[in-house]
C-alpha cells in the first residue's frame, strides 16, 4: 500500500524541517548567521491502474508523498548591534569579508567579530576561529605595531592614525544563496553561486556586529506547523496500517 | 466463483487508491503551490442477468431477471486548481501568481508547467527552479542577473542586470490536461496549446501554500477507512456462507 510510505516521506520532510527550524532558533544570537529554509516538492507520480488506453491519458497517477527539493539559506541582513570594539566590523551592504580556512581555501563570512593574533610587530587580523582575515589581494592584513586611531572607510581600507595600511577584501556573489556554509557562519563558493567579485559598495562600518537574521516568530510558527505535519503524517500512517490489518484479517 | 466475494474486492482496492491519494494530499499539505487531488470512482458496466435452469423456458431466450454491476473501479483523478494561501516571505526569488496562470519551466523533456514560486538565481544569474531548470519569459531564459531583481504585477523583470524580459505564464482552457508529474511540474497531456494568462497578477516576495483542507482530508480518511472495513465485512461473510455451502455434505458431523 503506497499510504505507507507516502506517509513516511511525510515524517522525514516535517522532521527535516523542524531540525533546519531548531537549528536556526539555536543561532539567533550568532553574529553573521543567516537562517536557512527547506522547500517542499511533491515525488514521483505513478500509475494507480491500467485502463484500456493507459494510466496516462485517464489520469490516474498517484503520487508517492513529500521530498526536500532544497534548503535555500537567506541572505537578507541582520540588524547591526553596536558592541564599540574597534576590531568589530559590520558590512551594512551587500558583500563578504575574505577570509582563509584551515586547509587554505578562501571562505567568506558576515562576522566581523575579529581579533589579532601575537606577533612581533603588531600581529595579524584574524577571526575568533583563528582563521586569518584577507585583504583585496588575498594575502593576510598584517596590523601595524601602534594601533592607534584604529579606524576603517566605508569602503573597506583600514588606516590607523599615522595612514592606510591595507584594505579589507570584500567580495560579492550574482547569487549568494548557492554558497555552501561550512560551519563557524564561514561559506565556500560553488559552482551555482558563480566567482566572488570586488564589492562595490559594502559600506563597512567598525564598532558595530550584524546580528544574525533570524526571524524567531517565523521559527516558531514553522516550529508549531512541522509538529501539527508530522503528526497528520501519522494519523495516516496508522490508518493505512490499520487498513492493511483489515486486509490481513477478512478470514 | 461467488460474484459478491469479487465485488466486495473491488470495493476495497477502491478504497485503498482513494487512501494513497488522500495520503499524498496530506503529506504535500505544507508544499507550495501543490494542488490537492481527488480520486472519481465509477461502477463497472452493468451486464444482464438471465434465468436459466428454468423448465418453462428454453435455453434460448430465457427471461432477463434484471442487470448486475459487478462493483466499482477508479475512474479518474480530478486536480482542484483552486489557489492557496498567500504566505509573505520577504525573499526576492519568491513568486506567486495571484490568478489563474502557471509559469512555465524549461526541462530536459519539454516544457512543464508550475504553480510553485520558490526559484532561485543560478551561478550565471539565470532564474531557476530549486532542481535547476530554467524559467522562461517571452523571449526565452529569464536572465536575472543576480538576487537583487524585481518582478512587476504584470510579470516584467527588473533590476540592475537583468533582461527585462516578462514572465511567461500559460493558461489552459481545460485545466484536465494537466498531468502531475513530481517535483511541483505539470505535463500537458496530448501537447495541448498553453494560452497565455490574462489577468493575473505576480506577487515578489511571497509564496502560494497548497490548497489541501486538512479537515476534509481527515474526514475522508475516517470514510475510506470505514467503507473499506464495511467491503472486507462482506467479503468475510460471503466467505462464511461459502464455507456453510462447502460443509454441508460433511460426513460425521
Amino acid at each position: 500500500m503506497r499510504a505507507i510510505y507516502s506517509a513516511a516521506s511525510g515524517l522525514k520532510g516535517q522532521q527535516m524541517r523542524l531540525d533546519t527550524a531548531a537549528a536556526n532558533i539555536a543561532n539567533s544570537n550568532t553574529a553573521g548567521y543567516k537562517a536557512s529554509r527547506v522547500e517542499f516538492k511533491d515525488a514521483l507520480y505513478t500509475a494507480m491502474d491500467n485502463p484500456a488506453g493507459g494510466a496516462l491519458e485517464a489520469n490516474l497517477l498517484a503520487g508517492s508523498g513529500v521530498l526536500v527539493g532544497a534548503s535555500s539559506t537567506s541572505f537578507s541582513s541582520g540588524t547591526l548591534i553596536a558592541t564599540d570594539s574597534l576590531l568589530d566590523f559590520a558590512i551594512t551592504g551587500s558583500g563578504f569579508f575574505t577570509v582563509q580556512g584551515a586547509g587554505g581555501e578562501t571562505l567568506y563570512t558576515r562576522s566581523g567579530s575579529f581579533a589579532v593574533t601575537d606577533g612581533e610587530e603588531g600581529g595579524f587580523l584574524v577571526t575568533l576561529q583563528g582563521h586569518y582575515v584577507l585583504d583585496r589581494a588575498g594575502n593576510r592584513i598584517a596590523l601595524p605595531g601602534d594601533r592607534t586611531g584604529l579606524s576603517v572607510t566605508p569602503g573597506g581600507v583600514l588606516g590607523t592614525a599615522s595612514g592606510e595600511f591595507a584594505a579589507l577584501g570584500i567580495a560579492d556573489f550574482p547569487n549568494p544563496d548557492g554558497l555552501f556554509a561550512t560551519g563557524d557562519t564561514c561559506f565556500r563558493a560553488t559552482e551555482v553561486s558563480g566567482q566572488g567579485s570586488e564589492a562595490e559598495n559594502p559600506a563597512v562600518v567598525q564598532g558595530s556586529l550584524e546580528g544574525s537574521n533570524v526571524d524567531l516568530a517565523q521559527e516558531m510558527t514553522l516550529l508549531i506547523r512541522s509538529q501539527r505535519a508530522y503528526s497528520l503524517a501519522s494519523r495516516a500512517m496508522q490508518t493505512a496500517d490499520s487498513m492493511e490489518g483489515l486486509a490481513n484479517n477478512i478470514r | 466463483m461467488v460474484r459478491g466475494l469479487y465485488t466486495a474486492a473491488t470495493g476495497m482496492m477502491v478504497q485503498r487508491n482513494k487512501m494513497d491519494v488522500l495520503t499524498n494530499n496530506i503529506v504535500n499539505a505544507e508544499t507550495a503551490g501543490y494542488k490537492k487531488d481527488t480520486l472519481i470512482t465509477s461502477t463497472f458496466d452493468e451486464v444482464m442477468l438471465k434465468r436459466i435452469h428454468d423448465p418453462n423456458v428454453s435455453i434460448y431466450g430465457g427471461s432477463a431477471v434484471g442487470s448486475y454491476s459487478h462493483g466499482t473501479h477508479i475512474d479518474e483523478l480530478v486536480t482542484n486548481f483552486s489557489e492557496g494561501n498567500l504566505e509573505m516571505t520577504g525573499k526576492s526569488t519568491d513568486l506567486a501568481i495571484l490568478g489563474e496562470g502557471f509559469f512555465v519551466v524549461e526541462t530536459a523533456a519539454g516544457e512543464r508547467y508550475t504553480r510553485s514560486g520558490s526559484f532561485a538565481v543560478d551561478g550565471e544569474g539565470y532564474l531557476v527552479t530549486q532542481d535547476g531548470n530554467y524559467i522562461l519569459g517571452e523571449n526565452g531564459r529569464i536572465y536575472a542577473g543576480s538576487a537583487e531583481f524585481t518582478v512587476a504585477a504584470d510579470g516584467t523583470v527588473g533590476g540592475a542586470l537583468s533582461s527585462g524580459d516578462r514572465l511567461r505564464l500559460a493558461t489552459f482552457e481545460d485545466p484536465g490536461v494537466l498531468r502531475k508529474q513530481g517535483n511541483n511540474l505539470y505535463y500537458a497531456y496530448g501537447g495541448a496549446p498553453a494560452a497565455p494568462a490574462a489577468g493575473a497578477v505576480i506577487r515578489q516576495g511571497a509564496q502560494e501554500g497548497s490548497n489541501v483542507e486538512i479537515a476534509e482530508e481527515m474526514v475522508d480518511m475516517i470514510t475510506v477507512y470505514r467503507k473499506y472495513e464495511a467491503s472486507q465485512k462482506v467479503a468475510g461473510m460471503t466467505d462464511d456462507t461459502l464455507a456453510m455451502a462447502v460443509n454441508l455434505g460433511k460426513v460425521g458431523g
